[in-house]
C-alpha cells in the first residue's frame, strides 16, 4: 500500500499542543527572524534525530544526507509560517517523513548499488565484550529495520530515535494510537522473529 | 481463563512500553496471568522490544551544517544532491556484481585498516570552559553558581533541557526542594553545552551537559578518579567547589557545587546518569 503524506491531514487536536509564547531566547522565535545563530542551535538540537531516522529508514548514507539537507532546508523556509498550532516536533517529523516518502519513491525505480551501509557511529569508551555484542546487536537491528515495511519502519523510529510516545506519533503519522500500537506490535514481532539468534539476550539494555 | 475474556495481543507493544491507561494495563497484566498464547506472545514483544532499544542516534557528516549555511547565505545556490549520491544501475546484476563485489572489499579493508591504525580525533574540551568565571568570584553560593560563564548565553528552559538530554524528565529534579532557576546554551567547539543551575534558598548547584562525544582536558587541575555509588567519575581539585565529571561517551556532565555532602552529590550524579540511560 503506498505511504500517504502527512501534511494533507487535518491536525488531530490533542492536549499540550501550543508552543510557549515567545520570549528572548527562545530558539524557534529566533529562528523567525532570521537569527542565523538559532538556525544553527536549531540544527544541532535536531540533527542527530533528523539524520538517524532518515539513515534508518533510507539505509543509505547518501539518501540521509539528501533528506537531512531537505527537511532543514524546508525547516527554515517555513519556519515564518509556523504559528504553534502543533508541538514543534509533531511539525519536525511529519515534514521527515514525508521526505523520508518522497525519497523512497524517487529511488524505487532504482536497484541500489549497495544494500549494505557501514554506520560510523561515535564509539563509546567500551572495548569489552559486552561492547562488542552491543555493536554487533545494534548492526543486526539496523539491517533488520531496514528490511521492515515503511508503514512498520516509521512509528518504530519515531518511538526509538526520539521516544515519542504513541499519541505523538498518531499526531504525526496522522492515524489513530491503536493503529500505531498495531504497527508496533508487528514491528516488534517481526523484529524478535528475524533475530531469533538474540533470543537468550532479553534483559534490559547494558 | 473466562472464556469470554478477550484476547490482549494487539494491546502487548503499549503495555510493554507503559502507553496504555492503568485500568487497560490492569486489565492486560491480569489477562496475561491467564493466557498462555498471549503471554508467549507477549514474551516475542519483549524481546522485540529489547532488540529495538538498540537503535541509537547517529551524528550526521560534520560537514552538513557547512554546506547547510552555504545555502542560508547564497539562496539562490542550490545543493548539488546528485554528485554525491552513490551511481544506482537499473537491474543488471551480472555486468557489475563482480566490480562491485571487488570494490566493496577493497573499501573493507581500508576502513578496518582506517579504525585500527588511525587516531580517532575527538573533540578537546577545556574545563576552563566552564568553570572561569565560576571559580574568579569568591562570593556566596548562589551568587557564584548563578553567573554566566564566559560565553553562556540564556535560553528557554526547553531549549536547555532538550540540549541536556533531558526534555522527557522535564518535571523532575535531582534534589526535593530545589528548582532550576537558570538554563543557558553554549557552542564549544561545534558541540553544544547546557548549563542548568538549580536552587534552594541560598543553596545552588550547577550541571552542565554536553550530549556529543568529547573529551576533556584539565589544564593544571589535579584530577584523581572517584566512585560515586558505582558510577566512576572524576573528581577536579576546584578551590571553592566539589567539582565532579561523570558520564562516558555521548554523554558528559560537569556538576559544580559548594555543598561537600556526599549524599547530595551522589543523588545529583545518579539523576543525570538516570536520566540518560533511560534515553538510551
Amino acid at each position: 500500500m503506498e505511504e500517504t503524506r502527512a501534511e494533507n491531514r487535518p491536525m488531530p487536536e490533542t492536549t499540550n499542543l501550543a508552543i510557549a509564547d515567545a520570549t528572548d531566547g527562545n530558539v524557534i522565535e529566533r529562528c523567525r527572524t532570521g537569527d542565523r545563530e538559532a538556525f544553527r542551535l536549531l540544527y544541532e538540537l535536531y540533527s542527530d534525530r533528523v539524520y538517524s531516522v532518515a539513515l534508518y529508514f533510507s539505509g543509505d548514507e547518501a539518501s540521509a544526507r539528501d533528506i537531512t539537507q531537505d527537511v532543514f532546508l524546508k525547516l527554515f523556509g517555513d519556519i515564518k509560517t509556523f504559528h504553534g498550532e502543533a508541538m514543534f516536533q509533531t511539525w519536525l517529523y511529519r515534514v521527515v517523513v514525508n521526505a523520508c516518502i518522497d525519497d523512497r519513491r524517487k529511488r524505487r525505480r532504482f536497484v541500489p548499488f549497495e544494500r549494505a551501509f557501514e554506520v560510523k557511529t561515535m564509539g563509546s569508551e567500551e572495548s569489552s565484550e559486552k561492547g562488542y555484542l552491543r555493536a554487533e546487536i545494534s548492526k543486526s537491528v539496523r539491517e533488520a529495520v531496514a528490511r521492515l515495511k515503511p508503514k512498520l519502519r516509521l512509528p518504530l523510529l519515531l518511538r526509538y530515535v526520539d521516544e515519542l510516545s504513541y499519541l505523538e506519533i498518531a499526531s504525526v503519522l496522522g492515524c489513530t494510537a491503536g493503529t500505531v500500537a498495531s504497527r508496533l506490535n508487528r514491528a516488534h514481532s517481526a523484529l524478535a522473529r528475524k533475530l531469533g539468534r538474540f533470543a537468550n539476550l532479553t534483559g534490559p539494555r547494558q | 481463563m473466562n472464556m469470554f475474556s478477550r484476547h490482549v495481543i494487539k494491546s502487548l507493544s503499549a503495555y510493554c512500553q507503559g502507553q496504555l491507561s492503568d485500568q487497560e494495563a490492569r486489565r492486560v497484566g491480569h489477562h496475561l496471568e491467564e493466557c498462555a498464547r498471549c503471554t508467549s506472545r507477549y514474551e516475542e514483544i519483549k524481546r522485540g522490544v529489547f532488540l529495538a532499544s538498540h537503535l541509537g542516534r547517529i551524528p550526521p557528516p560534520s560537514s552538513m551544517w557547512d554546506e547547510l549555511e552555504a545555502v542560508l547565505l547564497d539562496p539562490g545556490s542550490k545543493l548539488s544532491k546528485s554528485k554525491r549520491r552513490k551511481p544506482l544501475v537499473r537491474r543488471r546484476p551480472f555486468s557489475v556484481l563482480i566490480p562491485a563485489s571487488l570494490i566493496f572489499i577493497a573499501s573493507m579493508v581500508v576502513l578496518i585498516w582506517h579504525f585500527l591504525f588511525l587516531p580517532q580525533a575527538v573533540a578537546q574540551v577545556s574545563l576552563d570552559t566552564f568553570l572561569g568565571a565560576i571559580e574568579s568570584h569568591p562570593k556566596d553560593t548562589l551568587v557564584v553558581l548563578s553567573e554566566a560563564p564566559t560565553g553562556f548565553k540564556d535560553t528557554d528552559e526547553q531549549t536547555a533541557l532538550a540540549a541536556a538530554g533531558l526534555d522527557r524528565v522535564s518535571k523532575e529534579i535531582p534534589l526535593e526542594g530545589y528548582k532550576l532557576v537558570s538554563h543557558r546554551l553554549k557552542r564549544v567547539d561545534r558541540r553544544t553545552a547546557a548549563q542548568l543551575v538549580y536552587q534552594k534558598g541560598d543553596r545552588a548547584f550547577s550541571v552542565f551537559v554536553v550530549t556529543q562525544p568529547a573529551e576533556f582536558s584539565f589544564g593544571h587541575r589535579d584530577v584523581k578518579t572517584a566512585e560515586v555509588d558505582g558510577i566512576f567519575c572524576r573528581q577536579v581539585d576546584c578551590p571553592r567547589t566539589s567539582t565532579l565529571l561523570f558520564g562516558a561517551g555521548r554523554f558528559l556532565c560537569v556538576l559544580v557545587t559548594k555543598s561537600k555532602d556526599a549524599g547530595e552529590l551522589t543523588a545529583i550524579v545518579h539523576y543525570f546518569v538516570s536520566a540518560h540511560q533511560n534515553r538510551s
